[in-house]
């Protein structure tokens, strides 16, 4: 009994742990994005106010303008090439009044504030990769998350179709089901993902084009139809599972098909279902990865770019291994959400 | 004519006819038991009253009315069926109460769809409502379940859990209420308090068809018996004189194992 008790304590601080680790990070990640949108905004308008102030050959004003960007974004590397060629500027203009020493020293100045924009920007620094690879990681996430949702939304319904109609009793109806079914489930869902990208290519017409979108919708219906037939597995064996005197007492008082499925069978096949499509769903957020195959850019996608070069960083490993933690989160808080959902059902059984 | 008068039904799974041409009739307020060894034929039967089962063959009709012919596909329509049922009404063996819902809500459900397909419950649906929920409240004390309404059926034991589903086929006041073995997948110290339900439902005069294996209660309660073999109806009676001299070699053989001989 307290072995029991302290067992459902211990399972208990580990779930409020895990959600407060996932809040955190959550948080970390959207006011570093927040930060940094307002941040980027504000500096790319003060960049355009000292650009134009460089063109209008007032080079000292320019210098200030550009020391301002940098106060908003210290490591805004073309602010500081900005600020060099002012400096260049203004060193021919002294060279033109035959003063060398004073355009010796502007020289100077600008080879400075190149030095210290490279240092600043130096990518092969941690500090400086951080924001770079952050901010790439995110939107990766952003298109996994995208792919994900789509997906369910598509497959769930699916699948209940596909599973009536594998109880058809058309024989060419859940024939074809079940061949479908079984073409889905014996091949690698990468396989699937090649063959719906590339195929109507090589047939002559190319329906998804070559921009982003085609490459999300072209995975988005690969693992529709994918999740949809492990789903339509699922839920026929929940329907199955249910005993047939649910039927047979429901058909006796007189309820219609309609009414029993909604009234008596509905929420006893969720109840069977919920443990194997949360596992399932949990695979999906995992399983998103695989869309790379065709080049869509999600987070996967996203972490290896800086590994064969991307944005200025090239053989950098840690962002790859950095995803691991957005798969952590986002597949905890569903955990938690799925067992939460599971013991709200455990009031029958 | 009685209030049921079943003809000539006939019943067969493939090639193996389990009912044979089996015709009776019951009076109202009389209570009927059917007995016979197992694989006889009298879930079968019941399961053909209730139409959860189609009849190859066969009428039946109640108070005169005919509910079901055969061979006549007014009657085989899906609304006619779902209408026609209700002069009936089945608790089984294994209760098959809904378990999401309490012991209340499983004796008002049926109710309340019926009625929501009324005009009256588009009238006013809290008064309908509420008088559902009273006469669900009223049928629970009559089976000595005053204090369960609010329970699942996981929380109630098997006898409790047979009462709620005799009060739930009690709800939609059916003419007969038929029961299938109703105490046969109890402990034996729970049939006492079915059995007594029943006998209680037998005093206030209900027309009802028992399917059971308990003899002595056949006896006490029913007033007409039948005895099944084969699919056929091998001996029909008075309740006491079936039990006390039967006719058929068979019957004799089969009530002698009951007492033990
Ligand atoms: N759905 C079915 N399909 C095939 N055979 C069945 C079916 N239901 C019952 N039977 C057969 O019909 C016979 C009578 O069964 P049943 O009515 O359940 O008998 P009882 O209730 O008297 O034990 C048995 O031989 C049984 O095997
Ligand atoms: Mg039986």
């Amino acid at each position: 009994m307290s072995a029991d008790k302290s067992q459902t304590i211990k399972s208990k601080l580990f779930n409020y742990l895990l959600v407060a680790a996932c809040l955190l990070l959550i948080v970390v990640i959207s006011v570093f994005y927040i930060v940094d949108g307002n941040k980027n905004s504000k500096s790319t308008a003060a960049m355009a106010k000292a650009d134009a102030t460089y063109e209008s050959q007032n080079y000292e004003q320019a210098i200030e303008d550009y020391k301002a960007v940098l106060a908003i974004d210290s490591k805004k590397q073309s602010a500081y090439n900005g600020i060099a060629n002012s400096y260049m500027a203004l060193s021919e203009i002294a060279l033109g009044q035959d003063d060398e020493s004073l355009s010796n020293s502007y020289i100077n100045k600008a080879n400075q504030i190149t030095e210290l924009g490279n240092k600043n920007c130096d990518t092969t620094q941690f500090s400086n990769q951080l924001p770079i690879v952050f901010k790439s990681l995110n939107n990766g996430f952003v298109q996994t998350l995208k792919l994900f949702g789509i997906t369910l939304l598509g497959a769930l319904p699916l699948g209940l179709l596909i599973s009536f109609g594998t109880r058809s009793k058309v024989k060419v109806v859940n024939g074809f089901f079940k061949f479908l079914i079984w073409i889905v489930r014996g091949t690698p869902l990468m396989l699937q993902l090649i063959l719906i990208y590339y195929g109507p290519g090589t047939l002559g017409n190319n329906i998804w084009g070559s921009k982003e979108t085609g490459r999300f919708w072209a995975a988005a219906v690969a693992f529709v139809i994918n999740y949809a037939c492990y789903f339509s597995e699922i839920f026929r064996g929940g329907i199955q599972g249910i005993p047939v005197g649910q039927d047979e007492a429901g058909l006796v008082l007189g309820m219609t098909k309609g009414e029993i499925f909604f009234k008596v069978k509905l929420i006893q096949m969720v109840k069977r279902i919920v443990p194997p499509i949360s596992n399932e769903i949990l695979t999906l957020v995992k399983d998103t990865s695989l869309a790379r195959i065709i080049a869509f850019k999600e987070i996967i996608f996203a972490g290896y770019s800086f590994m064969k070069g991307s944005q200025g960083i090239s053989g950098v490993v840690w962002p790859i291994f950095f995803t691991g933690i957005y798969y952590l989160v986002c597949n905890g808080l569903l955990t938690i959400g799925f067992s939460k959902l599971e013991k709200k059902l455990e009031y029958f059984k | 004519m009685g209030l049921l008068d079943v003809e000539n039904i006939s019943k067969s799974f493939g090639n193996t006819e389990v009912l044979k041409n089996i015709s009776f009739s019951l009076e109202e307020s009389n209570v009927l038991s059917i007995i016979g060894s197992s694989g006889s034929g009298k879930t079968t039967l019941l399961r053909c009253l209730n139409f959860l089962e189609k009849a190859d063959n066969g009428i039946i009709k109640v108070a005169g009315e005919t509910i079901f012919d055969a061979n006549d596909p007014r009657y085989l329509k899906a609304s006619a069926v779902r209408k026609n049922r209700l002069h009936f009404g089945l608790v089984f063996q294994s209760f098959n109460l809904f378990p999401q819902y309490t012991a209340l809500e499983n004796i008002m459900l049926a109710k309340e769809l019926q009625m929501k397909k009324t005009p009256e419950y588009k009238a006013d649906r809290r008064a309908v409502h509420n008088a559902i929920e009273a006469e669900a409240e009223s049928l629970l004390k009559m089976m000595g379940l005053g204090d369960r309404m609010k329970n699942y059926p996981h929380q109630l034991s098997g006898g409790q859990c047979q009462r709620v589903a005799i009060a739930r086929a009690l709800a939609l006041k059916p003419d007969i209420l038929c029961f299938d073995e109703p105490t046969s997948a109890l402990d034996p110290e729970l049939t006492g308090e079915v059995l007594k339900v029943i006998r209680e439902l037998a005093e206030q005069k209900r027309t009802m068809i028992i399917v059971t294996h308990e003899m002595a209660f056949a006896r006490d309660v029913s007033n007409e018996v039948m005895f099944m073999d084969g699919g056929t109806v091998l001996e029909y009676g008075e309740s006491r004189e079936l039990f006390e001299n039967p006719k058929q070699e068979r019957t004799k053989q089969f009530l002698s194992r009951f007492r033990g001989e």
